[in-house]
């Protein structure tokens, strides 16, 4: 049941990304709401955070992507392990494993996308993009942090009060 | 015994004289102060109980006025609701129509080329790329290789097709490279995309005399795009001496940004230059 949920729960993220957050820009960066979702679910108690989320989440980006389907893929299993060992490393609060996570994750999938880009010999400019791209990204992902997680939140205590009373 | 009155003939013609006189005198307006100074507190007495008895009959019929007034006012805020609704949705008719009739002057003044219609259904989820998702795919008839105009000039061209859908790639993206010829100084060059979505024009002679202002069509070089479709304006030219080409900063007519409505050219097919490549140039490829 969980993980159909979460399965869910991340391809509506993904139709999100596609149709909606794709036009909110911050300069050239966007909102990562698959990210985002992928953590919060992850670090909810009751999900088992393993790295195996970041499979179905990168497959589905990487459908909908461009990108060739492997460099997503690689992209989200990082993040998805980032925010495996950062739940171990510091359980105990679980908002900031969560804002570390998706800061890190969003580090992850930019820089899986910006080493294909370079060995694709496409020009890209490592101080731009860390201007235009990755810094407003991962602000426009700290901004929804808290209202993804409180939904997910909704969600988890929807699924099982028992565990998450918050 | 006293008679009545109106039997002495005197009494009568008295009354009657002073009833005229009376009558003149009203008449001639010499009563009104003294009507004034009689009625005014008469009339102060009225205005007062009409409006004790205005109250009170307000007071008693005020329940179901104030239930009628709350249907009423319920019947009305719906009927703006729908209103509203109404006003938003011809609102959009209207931009769609604008933009449909932009599109249609756009392939009315091109009749040579087959167009199809489509609409903008996605973006690419990553930001390094520039690609948007069109509602209609091979079941319509479009193919790899189709270029993509909108009502202002050129989007980019199909890059990946499945049957209802396909991925444009907009000739922002980085891996984009289009040929084109600026006007009116007539020289060509190659418009490449970037991640941060400017777009410029590579491989320019250094002899080429060109300048802000200049337009930016399409040239048709290469087979990938037909000629002659705007795409934008010189904004800046960048000479460097020890540089083999100039360079020149393109402001893109099209807002890339705000697509909704695009043109495929159904009847243009592009050229496979792939044969003519080296084994390492088709690896790029």
């Amino acid at each position: 049941m969980r993980i159909a949920v979460g399965l869910l729960l991340l391809l509506v993220a993904a139709l999100f990304q596609v149709t909606l957050m794709m036009r909110i820009n911050l300069l050239q960066g966007s909102a990562d709401l698959v990210l985002l979702v992928l953590v919060a679910w992850m670090l909810r108690p009751g999900t088992r955070p393993t790295w195996i989320w970041g499979l179905p989440a990168g497959l589905m980006i990487g459908y909908a992507s461009a990108l060739p389907d492997y460099i997503p893929l690689i992209g989200y299993l990082a993040a998805a392990g980032i925010c495996q060992i950062l739940h171990t490393r510091i359980w105990q609060v679980p908002l900031l494993t969560m804002v570390s996570a998706t800061l890190l994750g969003t580090i992850a999938v930019h820089l899986t996308t910006m080493v294909y880009l370079w060995l694709s010999a496409q020009p890209i400019d490592p101080v731009e993009i860390l201007n235009l791209i990755t810094i407003p990204s991962m602000l426009l992902n700290l901004i929804l942090v808290l209202p993804i997680n409180a939904l997910i939140g909704e969600v988890n205590k929807f699924l099982s009060p028992e565990l998450d009373p918050a | 015994m006293r008679r009545p009155l109106g039997e002495n003939p005197y009494q009568l013609v008295v009354l009657v004289l002073l009833a005229s006189g009376l009558l003149l005198l009203a008449l001639g307006g010499y009563l009104s102060p003294l009507l004034n100074t009689v009625l005014r507190p008469v009339q102060g007495v009225q205005t007062w109980l009409y409006d004790r008895f205005q109250a009170v009959q307000d007071f008693l019929n005020a329940p179901a006025d104030i239930a009628r007034l709350r249907q009423e006012n319920a019947d009305l805020q719906a009927e703006n609701a729908s209103l509203q609704t109404e006003i938003i949705s011809l609102r959009q008719q209207v931009s769609e129509i604008e933009l449909l009739s932009a599109l249609l002057d756009f392939a009315r003044a091109r009749p040579e080329n087959a167009y199809q219609a489509a609409e903008v259904i996605g973006r690419d989820p990553s930001p390094f790329l520039h690609y948007v998702m069109i509602n209609v795919g091979s079941d319509a008839g479009i193919r790899r290789g189709m270029p993509v105009v909108g009502q202002e000039g050129l989007v980019g061209r199909v890059a990946q097709v499945t049957a209802n859908a396909a991925r444009v790639e907009l000739i922002t993206d980085p891996a984009s490279q289009v040929s084109v010829r600026l006007q009116p100084s007539n020289v060509d060059g190659v418009l490449v995309g970037s991640i941060t979505g400017d777009l410029s024009i590579a491989l320019i002679p250094q002899d080429a005399a060109l300048g802000a202002g200049d337009l930016v069509f399409t040239s048709g070089i290469g087979g990938l795009y037909p000629g002659n479709i705007l795409i934008g304006q010189v904004s800046s030219v960048r000479q460097e001496a020890q540089a083999l080409f100039q360079t020149a900063s393109v402001q893109p007519v099209v807002d890339y940004t705000r697509l909704e409505i695009v043109l495929v050219i159904t009847n243009f097919q592009p050229v496979d230059l792939t044969p003519l490549l080296s084994p390492e140039e088709q690896e790029l490829q």
